[in-house]
Parts: C-alpha cells; sequence; structure tokens
C-alpha cells in the first residue's frame, strides 16, 4: 500500500503522511471498536453528565429569576458545542415529566471565543419567560434546578448583524416580549467592544474593540413593547448599558396586561414621535406575530419611502392540539407528496394510496415497525383517541389519522 | 381492596381452552378491560418511569466497564471469575431489559433519540433491524400459530402435536441443547431464514441481503469481544478472550432458557391458521394469554429476565414500559381468572424443567 502511495503521489513524504493518518484515527477506530453497540459518548457520560455524544449536552448552572414569569438560566456546555453570534437561537431539549421537549430560545448571553468552550469555562445564557400552558417554559422558570441535563442543538438563526446591508447606518430595534432576548445579546457584545454599531463612517479598530466608556459614535435605538415597566426584562440593564454607550437609546411601549395585549400596533406615526429618522435606520424586529406583521406593513408601505432593511423574526408558538378537526390535508414531507384526510382513514393507508410504500408491519398498533416522525400538525390514536401534536414525535402511522392539516416524515 | 392471594404454581390445562372458548361478547369485554388497563399505564407514564430506565441502561454500562476492566487482570483467578460475572450480568441486562424491551418502543414515549426503537442497537449477533422484523412484527402477532410464528421451535425443535413428526426430531433435546448455547447465532440467522430457503418458501435475493447485514454487524462483534478487548490485554490477551467467551455462552443460556419457557411451558397450546382468521384485536389479547406462560420469583429474576417473567403482560402490552408489567400483573391475573382463561405461571426451575419435558416429549412421534 506505502508503494502504491508513493507512487501515486510522486514523493517520498507520501506513506509517512499515510502512516501518520493511520495513526491519528487509530484511536477513534479503537474507541469505537470497544464501545460498539453503544452510541458515541455513552460511557463518557458515566464520568462527565456534558459529554457529547449524538448531541451536545449543557448542565444548568443557576436559574435566576429576572420578573415574576421570567427567569434566566445559565448553561454550560459541554464539548461540541460552537460559540453563537450574538441573535442566534439554541433549541434546547428539556426533559418535562420523563418527555423531551425541543423549544428554541434565544441565547441572551453575549459571544464566548472557542477556546472558552473547549476548556469547559464557558457558558451561556437563555431568558425563558413562562407562557400559560407552557410545560417547557414553566419548568424552566420554576422547576429546573443546577445539575440538570439539557440537550442542545445550534446556535441557529439569521437575525445577527452579521448581515448589515449597511454597516454604516444607525440602527433600529423593535422588539416585544421575549422579543428582546437576541437584541440583548447583540446590546452586551456591543457593550463589551466585541461588536460596533457605530454610525457614520465606518471605523475600523485594529484591536477589534473599542473600550468601555470611550465616547464612540454608536447609534442604537431601542423601543420594546411590554405588558407594564415591571415585566419588561432587562430593563435596568440596558440603563446601565446605554450610561456607560449614550448613543443607545430605549423607549418602553407599555402595551397593558392580556392576550394578545391590547397596543402591539406599530405606526408610522409612532415611530415618528419616537425616534424621528426611523425610516434611514436598518432595523432588527422580533417579537410576537402583531408587532412583526405591523412593523413588516409600515415597512412596505411605498409612502413612508423607507430606505434601510428591515429584519424579522416571528415567534413560532408551541404546538396546541387542533380542537375537534376532523381530517385535513396531510403532506408526506420527505416525498413530498400532498393528501386529503377525511379523519378516518390512516396515514399508512393514505401514504400506500398515494403510491409510498412505507414500511410497514401488523397494521394493528402491535410491532412498531411503521413509526415515522411527526413534524407539524395533530394526529389521533385510533385505539384510545389520545392525540399527539408535539412535532418530532414517533407515530404510529398504521393506528393514527389527521386531526386538521398534518406533515409527516415520509 | 382485599388482597389476592394467588398460587405460585398453575399449570396450563392439560385441554386448554382455544379461541373460541370464550363467547364473542366475552371476548369484547375481556379486550375493553386490557384496554382500560393500557390505558391507565399509559396516562401515568412520568418521571419516576424514564429514571427507571436511565438507572438501569447506567448500572447497565457501570456493570460492563467494571466486567470488562477486571478482566484485563484476569491472569488473576478471582479477578477472571469476578470480571466474567460482571460482564455475563451486562450482557444480560443489555439484551433483556434493556434491548428487547427498547427495541419493542417501550421506551419511546420519553422522545430520548438515545433510547428509542428506531436507534437502539443491541449488544448481540442479530442486527437490530431484523429483530424487530422476525420478533415484533412476526412473532408477537402470529403468537403461537404453527406456520406463521416461527417461534414455535425456531425452525428446529417439534415442540407441538400441530406440526408434524419427522425422525430427525429424535435427537432434538441434542439441538435444544446446542440451540441454548449458540442462542444469539441462532437469533441472529432467525430472519434469515434458512429453514424458509430450505423448503423453497423464501426469496433467495431477500435472504442474500439478509444475511449480509448479519455478517457486518456479527463483524463488530466478533471485533469487540475477541480482538479489540483481548488486544487491549496485550500479552494477557486470553484470560480476556476466554472471559468474553464464557459471558456471550452464560447470556446465551440464560436468554434462551427464559424465552422458551414463555411459551413452551406443561400444555401451553399452540394455534393453527384457522384459528385466527376471524380473530378482531380482543381476539387477539385472548390469544397471547393462552399461549403465553409466565415465571414467578421476585424482583431480582424480573429484572434478570427484562421482566419476560411476566410473559402474559408482556405479550398483552409489548409496547409498555416493562417496568409496569408486575404493577399491572394481579389485574390482569384477575381479570383472566374471572373470564376462566389460564394463566400459567410457575418457578423458573418448574418451567424449565416442564419445557425440557415437552421437548424430550415431542421428539417422539
Amino acid at each position: 500500500m506505502s508503494t502504491l502511495a508513493l507512487r501515486r503521489a510522486g514523493s517520498p513524504i507520501a506513506p509517512i503522511t499515510d502512516l501518520a493518518r493511520t495513526v491519528r484515527i487509530l484511536p477513534d477506530r479503537l474507541a469505537a471498536a470497544l464501545r460498539w453497540p453503544a452510541p458515541p459518548g455513552a460511557y463518557r457520560r458515566l464520568l462527565d453528565p456534558r459529554a457529547d455524544g449524538l448531541d451536545v449536552r449543557a448542565t444548568i448552572e443557576a436559574v435566576i429569576p429576572e420578573t415574576e414569569h421570567a427567569a434566566t438560566v445559565v448553561l454550560r456546555p459541554g464539548r461540541g458545542w460552537r460559540p453563537h453570534h450574538p441573535g442566534q437561537w439554541a433549541s434546547v431539549g428539556v426533559d418535562v415529566d420523563g418527555v423531551r421537549h425541543h423549544r428554541c430560545y434565544s441565547i441572551t448571553s453575549p459571544p464566548v471565543d472557542r477556546g472558552t468552550i473547549a476548556a469547559g469555562r464557558g457558558t451561556l445564557t437563555i431568558t425563558v419567560q413562562s407562557v400559560p400552558d407552557g410545560k417547557v417554559s414553566k419548568h424552566l422558570v420554576h422547576d429546573a434546578r443546577p445539575g440538570d441535563v439539557v440537550s442542545l442543538d445550534g446556535p441557529h438563526g439569521e437575525l445577527t448583524l452579521h448581515d448589515r446591508t449597511d454597516p454604516t447606518a444607525p440602527v433600529l430595534f423593535i422588539t416585544g416580549g421575549s422579543g428582546i432576548t437576541p437584541v440583548i445579546s447583540m446590546l452586551r457584545a456591543v457593550d463589551l467592544g466585541l461588536i460596533d454599531l457605530g454610525a457614520g463612517e465606518s471605523r475600523h479598530d485594529d484591536s477589534g474593540r473599542s473600550d468601555h466608556g470611550r465616547s464612540d459614535a454608536t447609534d442604537v435605538v431601542l423601543v420594546h413593547h411590554a405588558p407594564d415597566a415591571a415585566s419588561a426584562l432587562f430593563s435596568d440593564e440596558i440603563d446601565a448599558i446605554s450610561r456607560r454607550r449614550p448613543g443607545i437609546r430605549r423607549h418602553l411601549i407599555e402595551t397593558g396586561p392580556g392576550a394578545p395585549p391590547p397596543d402591539l400596533a406599530l405606526s408610522a406615526a409612532r415611530l415618528d414621535g419616537l425616534c424621528p429618522d426611523w425610516r434611514r435606520r436598518e432595523t432588527w424586529v422580533c417579537g410576537p406575530r402583531q408587532l412583526v406583521d405591523a412593523a413588516t406593513e409600515v415597512w412596505e408601505d411605498p409612502r413612508h419611502r423607507t430606505l434601510a432593511t428591515l429584519h424579522v423574526e416571528r415567534f413560532t408558538p408551541a404546538a396546541t392540539p387542533t380542537a375537534d378537526a376532523d381530517g385535513g390535508d396531510v403532506r408526506f414531507s420527505a416525498s413530498g407528496r400532498l393528501a386529503s384526510s377525511d379523519g378516518t382513514t390512516t396515514l399508512l393507508e393514505l401514504a400506500e394510496a398515494e403510491g409510498l410504500n412505507p414500511l410497514s408491519g401488523c397494521r394493528m398498533g402491535v410491532c412498531r415497525r411503521c413509526v415515522v416522525p411527526l413534524r407539524s400538525g395533530t394526529v389521533r390514536d385510533l385505539r384510545d383517541g389520545r392525540s399527539t401534536c408535539e412535532a418530532g414525535t414517533h407515530i404510529q402511522i398504521c393506528v393514527t389519522t389527521a386531526v386538521g392539516d398534518v406533515d409527516i416524515e415520509l | 381492596m382485599a388482597a389476592v392471594v394467588h398460587a405460585d404454581i398453575v399449570e396450563a390445562p392439560s385441554d386448554p381452552p382455544g379461541p373460541g372458548a370464550l363467547t364473542a361478547e366475552q371476548v369484547a369485554e375481556f379486550g375493553a378491560e386490557m384496554d382500560r388497563i393500557r390505558d391507565e399505564v399509559l396516562s401515568s407514564l412520568g418521571e419516576a418511569d424514564a429514571a427507571y430506565i436511565r438507572r438501569v441502561i447506567d448500572a447497565q454500562r457501570r456493570l460492563d466497564l467494571a466486567g470488562r476492566i477486571t478482566l484485563l487482570f484476569g491472569i488473576l483467578p478471582p479477578a477472571w471469575v469476578a470480571g466474567t460475572t460482571m460482564l455475563s450480568i451486562a450482557k444480560i441486562l443489555e439484551n433483556m431489559e434493556i434491548g428487547h424491551n427498547v427495541m419493542h418502543g417501550q421506551w419511546d414515549w420519553m422522545r430520548d433519540p438515545e433510547i428509542h426503537s428506531t436507534t437502539w442497537e443491541w449488544d448481540n449477533a442479530c442486527p437490530s433491524k431484523q429483530w424487530k422484523h422476525s420478533h415484533n412484527q412476526v412473532h408477537h402477532v402470529w403468537t403461537n400459530v404453527v406456520g406463521r410464528d416461527r417461534d414455535v421451535g425456531y425452525g428446529l425443535l417439534r415442540i407441538s402435536e400441530d406440526q408434524p413428526w419427522h425422525p430427525a426430531y429424535l435427537a432434538q433435546p441434542v439441538y435444544a441443547a446446542v440451540l441454548a448455547c449458540l442462542f444469539q447465532w441462532g437469533v441472529a440467522m432467525h430472519d434469515v431464514d434458512v429453514d424458509g430457503l430450505m423448503n423453497g418458501r423464501r426469496d433467495v435475493q431477500g435472504a442474500r441481503v439478509r444475511f449480509a447485514e448479519v455478517r457486518g454487524k456479527a463483524r463488530r462483534q466478533l471485533v469487540k469481544d475477541y480482538v479489540a478487548f483481548p488486544a487491549l490485554a496485550g500479552p494477557m490477551f486470553l484470560p480476556v478472550l476466554l472471559g468474553n467467551a464464557t459471558a456471550n455462552l452464560a447470556r446465551n443460556v440464560w436468554s434462551a432458557s427464559v424465552i422458551f419457557c414463555g411459551h413452551f411451558p406443561g400444555a401451553v397450546p399452540t394455534f393453527t391458521p384457522a384459528d385466527v382468521v376471524a380473530e378482531d384485536r380482543a381476539g387477539w389479547y385472548v390469544r397471547q394469554v393462552i399461549g403465553s406462560a409466565n415465571i414467578s420469583g421476585g424482583r431480582l429474576l424480573h429484572l434478570m429476565t427484562g421482566n419476560l417473567s411476566h410473559q402474559i403482560e408482556h405479550h398483552l402490552f409489548p409496547d409498555l414500559p416493562s417496568n409496569r408489567y408486575p404493577q399491572i400483573a394481579p389485574t390482569v391475573r384477575e381479570t383472566c381468572e374471572r373470564f376462566g382463561l389460564p394463566y400459567v405461571t410457575g418457578s423458573f426451575p418448574r418451567q424449565v424443567a416442564s419445557v425440557a419435558k415437552r421437548i424430550f416429549r415431542m421428539a417422539l412421534p
């Protein structure tokens, strides 16, 4: 083999690098042979709960109350976690009553470099607002304890300051409720000098950092919506940041209680009052659907002649079971087929009628050979009437029907 | 509720009730009661159950690791015995209480991708994918139906009058003993269906594909136990190799014995395809009870058998978590007795002896 490598590469180095490669991968190959058939990380986790395997894991370091209904959860990720850009989110897998649920939370901490994470010293925070009937948010705010292990997927998300269309334009953030969470990570990064949100001529700092307290050209307006001042997240901290960096200004709009809050409407007139030059500011909006829709409408209205880009991120609320709809559209997303369900035909029969040939066995719910992940929607088990709506659950398609529109991975 | 005292030994009636023993109404009523038990368990699954399986998996991995490390010093006889014992127990737990039950989807409700029927690969020469076919899909659906359930004699033994006799069966006590010693290889070849191939029932191409899968899995199993771990011990590789072989043998004999006790003791009946033509879900429940047998014993026995000591409960509810079988067993038993269905049970030695007797008896015409 080495002679062949020599001839092919035409260099005496080739067999040596070949050998080096073999030596380098040998420990991994040996570990895999010894571990088989347990999944990666199975044995390392006996000693280190944060060891990575099929997923990246983190332990909860602390849960710090923010408001009556919100708390910041400090997570210490294990190996495999990539540093985030401010504005990105992570999907956090939390076990509640023995069942794993995944929810997406913006990372509220400023970025940490790779080395710190690799050394096991990095932490990241998420700030969770508990929502009524929110299994996971309630658990994280009220029941989670230091030492609990969660699974992490991410970081993900495009709502970052990396894709500024005009790095010289001043910045406007419009947020509502926990929509402030991606923005606080950005503001903390600005405060630490990790990100430069200066307007006007673009400035380059050789060190990549600007000093704390130095008068700079940061020009950021934040318009935040919350039911009242007490439930607005991070108010004191943002005020402290804006004392250090006067270019950062915060406005709070108290929308009043209720869901949805009565005063989420955003209008050009309101923006004129708060931030007269909003039309030329590159804007990021994050919050409940009504707020994002209102902002999109304002920016798309040609009468307002907005000059800069609008970046949006909508919350997708956790799935709630569809009430009593019988049937609906069934999407088999892996194959791209569509079918229509009458609410009594099983998903397996629908898939077969569509010409798909999914793996199935007993057709009576015994052998579980037909399970496929649910992507969205609600399905009902014909045996006992139980319904499932949590995305990612493996459902037995031979004994389930669609309740409303459904998307399954088939 | 008054405590019900159940006898530890219930033999299968010599003239077992067929599926026609109950009226259609009784069958439906029995089915509804079983559905109610299933529903109660499903509604109450929670953190304690999740903690149970995680604890078992954790203990199994610690035991496995401890056994293998101890075996590295296997040149010393006490270390060899201790290491081999730990490894045997770890292998038994992995196959019985963990692997078999996870592959049934008993823990899928936790939505943990690492404890899930779609991802679990067990420490056995049989690929999980094939096991889920031959066991979950064939055996559990066609339980004890001669000609459909290939677990009736495993294509090797005659355990029922419904199977025609052949002189080759005269030596079947020997086959059974050899099968028990090499059980994982029997299980691995089960879904390849050599017997079917010889009798012209199965497609050759499919069998070839499945055989290639078995070869791939077997290679990794053999490399792990007979190359990689002995190599770690360097010059003292031999005790490690012998320890691993002994642990595999112990696991094989133990699991074969437990599994034989599930459907073959005493006069537990087999069925014909004609018996199940008109069967619905409730009828299927009835057949699971009639065709299965429990092993009575303590908690350790239940754990080491992967709760297949609750074979009846397992066959009624193959996808309910095994830690719940002991809990529902009294209700299941009381219901069976109320409907006049046999609830066969007995101690492990007794059931093993009963199976052995049946194998000897059926060797003869």
